[in-house]
């Protein structure tokens, strides 16, 4: 018995020596640290989104997301760490290590970063898988590799905690805040990506900068980007050329019930169709969001418009007039100069627009000029846009 | 006489809840009379609205009949009921808006066309329904603006523009006032003469119905319905199984209920209705025992008492009082 | 000259009628004269194209839309409030307008919520009609029932409000799990629209109202007579249940119909034959069914000339004037000292 008491205590003594020894050196080291790296900090200069900051240290990131939301009142800091990294000073919202290997995605928006990063075996999670379009992520959903979430507004949120990823990437209109406090609960990062509220067109894809960064693969972000931006500058070149005595007029939107919901003129979709030398009806509707206006308003102004882009999900003219047959008044409608964005499906019946739309606006532009001055783009074909086919 | 209106044979009808079987009313036999306005008495609980229910045709019999002008009443569509027999219930919720000739009106539902328009022959009847209530001075009043009294005539008057050959009441007068408890029952007895009706009336005024009505029925628990004239059932002393226990018993001579109680022995001498009153004040006041006789006359009314005068009968018991007896 | 009060008074409501219909056609977003309106109608000459289009296709079809509706609505809520001997009893108080809402909703909603991606916005108008007729009879029948068993009026509108809030409930579920096109549909349904209404759908509730209203036609002297109570209708040898059942059929195709296509509509179905009932003074359904009726139509061809903002191109919702218009009517009947004596 005495024995078994004096070993207990040596054991004892010797844990609480190595603990002790522990924790002074890194409290010694910690202090070295400190006054290193903050001189060390860069700022990326980012050149059209302005919801979001990058800025580079010695072995970490940080990123400051400024508009989580329209009207975001809290800015929110995350940390990321590179391998054997040292943490640095500063409260963070959430705290990333690399290398990163499980992530969740909860936007469809997001999925084409992963594309273009290579990084599409890293998702282990999405809710409801049938929206996505993405073939390499199909690979993985396939290969069982991608849980499916469920398909309520918020992703389940047992299913994420017990699947632990590295980080989970949310998108919020502001209201649902408590969520982020149950997975920091959890011990889960949770980043919020507030690329919706930008409205420049190339604001929104240079969020791959983010997730790049987030991936711990910034630089292949960054090249990914310029490509985009590239792109899109030659053909807003194109457009920039156009008289302005030649844009044709473009009606947007849907009839619900007897109130149209069409792009504010401030709006992400607005300030593309402009740019691609459209003449926007509804160019003094202020707003980013969408504008419901009354349909003898918009009878008034747009009867005469000389194209329609932008009709909601309907893919031929036929079932558009079965659904409203007020849309039929329309000359537009009547010479069969409706486009909208239903030409991409993915496998389950997710429209491709809305995955690939943000990272390509050099596609949405292109196809906005083919439809409208397709003399400029002869050997350019539509990608997400399509003429409405008179029947199904 | 003439011939009865509603026979009713044997009749044995109850109430099921579930598999329980609990019968009301016992091999019944009775008969109503037109030209004559009949009253139903009988302790609360007894089954005098079963009774009713069974002579509207709303409770099936569970053995014997009812005949009503000699076709059982089963064999009668709702609609064809309604041409021979209406109703005045107790206290109905009527709209304020209505007129009360548009209430009488509602009398003449079973015989108009399905527009609800009235012929000649509806405007006639209901003239002549309010005539005989006496109320066609309140024709164009409104329901809400009229008094309880006048409102249950109108109410009579709508029954009596049904034209049917039976009308039943569940006690009509049960929250009206004194005068218009005389006045309605009255009203009753004097329409089923003139227009020989069968009258069906319960009420619980036992005093009234033996001024107006001109047959009584009987109903106690557990002993056959007693029916016939109230003269009769008075003098018979049947009237008595009205009330159950001996706390109460029917005074022939007076034609009233009283309580049974052992009298005190007093000596008064004087009229005798005069000697009653007084006696009835004294029972009630606690008065023991009076040693000396009393003496009351009257013209003008007085009582002498051991020398003393007392000018009323409210002076006297108080003296008794102060003295002590 | 007092006999003829109710008729004159049913005159000067026609003829109102026809002047809220010319007022409500003559409002909208688009300033359009009355005299444009005239020329175009009568010569086939419009200032611009669209004009054209506004008047005949859009407005037109939205006053008798709001003529149907006020019809439809007012008329129901009539029978309901005679039946059930309840001030209170209405499309919207009884659970209706609720169960309409779970047959289109399971309509719109179902299919998305279920897995199917099928897009929902190119329904069928008759199927919209039917499903919301069945729903509402659904709750209508379920309701009476209850109401059969239990004579108390209080106990009923409880019944009802409890009935109207499970529809609810099922309603937040489909919602909660279907995809966002079809929530949006369905949202905006429930807003109320009297404008959402082609040409084509217009005929079809145009028939559908004159079906509904047939059972009313064939029984204004069995309402009359429920107006003493059920115990005195039978003794007059009226029938409640035959009522009962006709009240159900043409309530249900009347509020059920017109909740499907325009969204269930607040307050006209309460509020209507009470004021009917304070103008014209008298509890006559020979009478109150058609000053009901032309009653209704008027409301809503306002409420909707208010709700249209003329000169802005935005909209109110039709429920918001309603209820702003409604509910003190209500309210104030409430507070009137003989409401209930006068009921």
């Amino acid at each position: 018995m005495s024995q078994l008491n004096s070993v207990k205590n040596i054991r004892f003594s010797l844990h609480f020596t190595s603990v002790f020894l522990i924790l002074i050196s890194s409290f010694s080291g910690c202090g070295e640290k400190k006054s290193e790296e903050s001189q060390a900090l860069e700022k990326i200069a980012l050149s059209y989104a302005s919801g979001f900051t990058i800025s580079r240290g010695n072995d970490f990131w940080e990123v400051e997301v400024t508009q989580a939301w329209v009207g975001a009142d809290k800015v929110f800091k995350y940390l990321i760490l590179e391998e054997d990294g040292e943490k640095p000073e500063g409260d963070f919202d959430a705290l990333i290590q690399l290398p990163v290997d499980k992530i969740i995605l909860t936007s469809t928006t997001h999925i084409p970063h992963l594309d273009m990063l290579n990084a599409n075996e890293k998702l282990i999670g999405f809710p409801n898988l049938n929206l996505i379009s993405s073939d390499k992520t199909w690979k993985q959903i396939d290969a069982g590799k991608v849980e499916d979430l469920g398909a309520g507004p918020s992703a389940n949120t047992e299913i994420v905690i017990d699947l632990a990823p590295d980080w989970i990437m949310i998108s919020t209109l502001g209201d649902d805040l408590k969520y982020l406090d149950l997975l920091a609960q959890a011990d889960i990062s949770a980043v919020i990506n507030g690329e919706y509220v930008e409205q420049h067109p190339l604001g929104r894809a240079e969020w791959i900068k983010f997730t790049g960064v987030l991936l711990g693969k910034y630089e292949e972000a960054k090249t990914a980007f310029e490509q985009v931006e590239n792109d899109y500058l030659e053909a807003k070149k194109l457009s920039d050329a156009i008289n302005d005595s030649i844009r044709p007029t473009v009606l947007s939107g849907v009839l619900y019930q007897d109130i149209w919901y069409a792009p504010g003129s401030e709006s992400w979709g607005a300030k593309i169709l402009q740019n691609a030398g459209g003449d926007y009806i509804f160019s003094d509707q202020k707003g980013t969001g969408s504008a419901q206006l009354n349909y003898e308003f918009v009878l008034d102004n747009a009867l005469e418009a000389n194209f329609w882009i932008g009709s909601a999900d309907f893919t031929d003219l036929e079932t558009m007039g079965n659904a409203e047959p007020r849309y039929k008044a329309f000359n537009a409608f009547k010479s069969g100069n409706v486009f909208s964005y239903t030409q991409k499906r993915g496998r389950a019946g997710g429209l491709e627009y809305f995955e690939l739309g943000y990272m390509r606006p050099d596609l949405i532009l292109k196809d906005l000029i083919k439809i409208l001055h397709p003399d400029l783009l002869p050997a350019y074909e539509l990608y997400f846009y399509q003429q409405l086919d008179e029947k199904k | 006489m003439g011939k009865a209106a509603v026979i009713g044979k044997d009749l044995s009808v109850g109430y099921t809840k579930g598999k329980l079987k609990k019968e009301i009313l016992h091999e019944l036999n009775f008969t109503l009379f037109p030209g004559e306005m009949t009253c139903l008495l009988g302790p609360n609980g007894v089954g005098k609205s079963t009774l009713v229910k069974a002579i509207l045709g709303q409770l099936k019999p569970w053995s014997g009949s009812v005949h009503l002008s000699g076709k059982e009443i089963e064999t009668y569509s709702n609609e064809e009921l309604s041409k021979e027999l209406s109703v005045v219930l107790t206290e109905p919720f009527l709209p304020g808006n209505m007129t009360v000739g548009q209430l009488v009106a509602m009398g003449r539902i079973p015989h108009t066309s399905w527009t609800g328009k009235l012929a000649e022959v509806d405007l006639q009847a209901v003239e002549s329904a309010l005539e005989a209530t006496k109320i066609t001075y309140l024709k164009d009043e409104r329901l809400g603006e009229i008094s309880d009294g006048q409102r249950q005539k109108a109410m009579i008057a709508r029954a009596l523009a049904q034209d049917g050959k039976v009308m039943v009441l569940d006690e009509p007068t049960a929250h009206l006032d004194l005068v218009n408890r005389f006045d309605i029952m009255h009203l009753l007895h004097d329409i089923s003469k003139k227009q020989q009706k069968a009258i069906l009336v319960v009420t619980h005024d036992l005093e009234i119905a033996l001024e107006t009505a001109d047959k009584f029925w009987l109903l106690t628990c557990g002993l056959p319905m007693i029916s016939g004239l109230p003269e009769d059932l008075v003098i018979s002393g049947e009237i008595n199984q009205l009330l159950p226990d001996d706390r109460f018993h029917f005074n022939k001579d007076r034609g009233r209920i009283e309580s049974t109680i052992s009298e005190f022995k007093f000596d008064i001498s004087g009229p005798p209705e005069m000697v009653q009153w007084v006696k009835n004040a004294l029972q009630k006041s606690g008065v023991s025992a009076l040693d000396s006789s009393i003496r009351v006359v009257v013209d003008p009314f007085s009582i002498a008492y051991k020398g003393q005068i007392y000018r009323s009968v409210g002076e006297f018991v108080e003296g008794m009082k102060s003295r002590g007896c | 000259m007092k006999k003829n009060r109710p008729i004159i008074l049913l005159s000067v409501a026609l003829i109102l009628l026809v002047l809220s219909f010319l007022l409500n056609v003559s409002l909208g977003s688009v300033s359009i004269s009355p005299g444009e309106i005239l020329n175009g109608i009568f010569t086939g000459e419009w200032a611009k194209a669209s004009r054209e289009q506004i008047i005949l296709n859009y407005r037109v079809p939205k006053a008798l839309v709001a003529i149907l509706a006020g019809i439809g609505l007012s008329i129901s809520g009539l029978q309901m409030q005679t039946f059930f001997r309840n001030p209170l009893a209405g499309p919207f108080v009884l659970g209706i307008s609720s169960g309409a809402g779970l047959g289109v909703a399971i309509l719109m909603l179902s299919g998305s919520a279920f897995g199917l991606v099928a897009f929902g916005g190119a329904i069928n108008p008759w199927a919209i009609a039917i499903a919301g007729t069945l729903g509402a009879s659904l709750v209508l029948v379920s309701v009476s029932l209850v109401a059969w068993r239990v004579r108390d009026s209080m106990t009923l509108l409880i019944v009802g409000l409890m009935f109207g809030s499970a529809v609810s409930s099922v309603i937040s579920v489909l919602s909660y799990f279907s995809g966002a096109e079809a929530l949006k549909l369905f949202t905006i349904w429930s807003m109320g629209s009297l404008g959402g209404l082609v040409w084509d759908q217009v005929w079809v509730l145009i028939l559908v109202i004159m079906i509904g209203i047939i059972p009313v036609i064939a029984s204004v002297k069995s309402y009359n007579g429920m107006l003493l109570g059920e115990s005195y209708a039978k003794s007059m040898g009226i029938n409640p249940d035959r009522l009962r059942w006709l009240m159900i059929l043409s309530t249900g195709l009347l509020a059920g119909c017109i909740t499907a296509f325009c969204g269930p509509i607040a307050f006209v179905g309460i509020a209507v034959p009470h004021v009917a009932r304070m103008i014209w003074r008298t509890s006559d359904h020979r009478l109150l069914f058609p000053a009901t009726a032309i009653l209704g139509a008027i409301l809503l061809l306002l409420c909707d000339a208010v709700a249209q903002l003329p000169g802005s191109a935005q909209t109110l919702p039709i429920n918001a004037v309603t209820s702003l218009v409604g509910a003190p009517i209500v309210i104030s009947l409430v507070l009137k000292k003989n409401f209930s004596k006068e009921f």
